[in-house]
């Protein structure tokens, strides 16, 4: 019934429009627009399905609201504060507890591990002297012979 | 034949999205075409609108949720685009110039086309004249033959004020065609 009724109104409509404008000029000016280049259709099937493939996925660009933008500022600005305002009283505190800990060791404890440890640091000394005296003795005859 | 519904179901879940695609486009690509030649007359700019709206088709049609018929929702996409297209022109102040009734003059008197008269050229121009939305709602009330509630969900409209667009168009169009 419905589809009846759009049908008949859709004959009245273009007949008034056939009345106003001239049938023949509305049908001969669809003509003109109907012409496309040959093969156009299947060339656009192609066409499209080429760029498709061919199209990178679209980067999401994600807009906020200033009262979100506002938010986000502030939070990042807490992290910042909070971060500047802890790190140094942690530090302090580990600091403090090093302390602590050097003064929590008995005297005699440090002075046998300097003891124990002292004829190595020697050893050390006395390698780097008999290196250094080594090169010293092997560049003296070179320097004679670059003046010779 | 598979239905409209039956190739979008089949894109949504399928691995073979192209097929459906295909389908759909081929199916479609014609109409919605000669809607868009109808609005900005020349070939290369219709060609242009009409890929713009068959990827946009391609990118959304995963998120369409199938409440309007296909065509009706692709219909709406090449509204929309090319109402943008026109605006963007009439900025650039490229489209509706004197350059339009000779580029229609020429592609009637073409040799392929039929032989254009007076009253044919005095009506494209009278065509060009309407606003985007009557001219559109003419369009697809007189060649396509669509009815009204489809027409008003193309155009983002009441079914009266798409009847009442198609009506002004045409008291518009005679009068420019009785000034000429």
């Amino acid at each position: 019934m419905q589809n009846k009724d759009n049908h008949k109104e859709l004959q009245e409509d273009q007949a008034i429009a056939n009345a106003l404008l001239g049938k023949e000029n509305l049908h001969s000016w669809k003509e003109v627009n109907m012409q496309v280049p040959h093969n156009y259709f299947n060339a656009f099937e192609a066409n499209t399905l080429h760029k498709i493939q061919n199209v990178k996925p679209s980067v999401r660009i994600f807009t906020i609201g200033t009262w979100k933008k506002l938010a986000f500022a502030a939070s990042i600005f807490a992290i910042v504060v909070s971060t500047y305002l802890l790190l140094p009283s942690n530090t302090i505190q580990k600091s403090n507890a090093t302390a602590m800990s050097m003064q929590q060791i008995p005297n005699e404890e440090i002075a046998a591990y300097i003891n124990e440890n002292d004829w190595v640091a020697e050893v050390d000394w006395h390698t780097e002297l008999n290196k250094e005296e080594a090169t010293m003795i092997i560049m003296e005859p070179g320097i004679q012979n670059d003046s010779n | 034949m598979l239905s409209d519904q039956a190739l979008i179901i089949q894109f949504k879940q399928s691995s073979d999205k192209e097929g459906a695609f295909t389908q759909l486009l081929k199916r479609h690509q014609q109409k919605v075409y000669y809607q868009i030649k109808r609005m900005v007359n020349e070939h290369a700019d219709a060609d242009d609108i009409a890929q713009q709206v068959w990827m946009k088709v391609w990118n959304k049609l995963d998120g369409f949720k199938m409440e309007s018929e296909f065509s009706t929702w692709v219909f709406r996409i090449a509204y929309n685009e090319t109402v943008n297209f026109i605006q963007k022109e009439k900025k650039l102040g490229q489209h509706y110039t004197s350059n339009e009734s000779a580029d229609y003059e020429n592609a009637a008197h073409s040799q392929d086309g039929p032989a254009s008269s007076q009253i044919e050229i005095a009506l494209e121009q009278a065509i060009q004249q309407l606003p985007e939305k009557q001219r559109f709602v003419f369009m697809l009330r007189y060649f396509e033959e669509l009815n009204y509630a489809k027409i008003a969900s193309i155009t983002g409209t009441s079914v009266g004020g798409a009847k009442a667009n198609f009506h002004q168009a045409i008291k518009k169009m005679e009068e420019i065609l009785k000034h000429n």
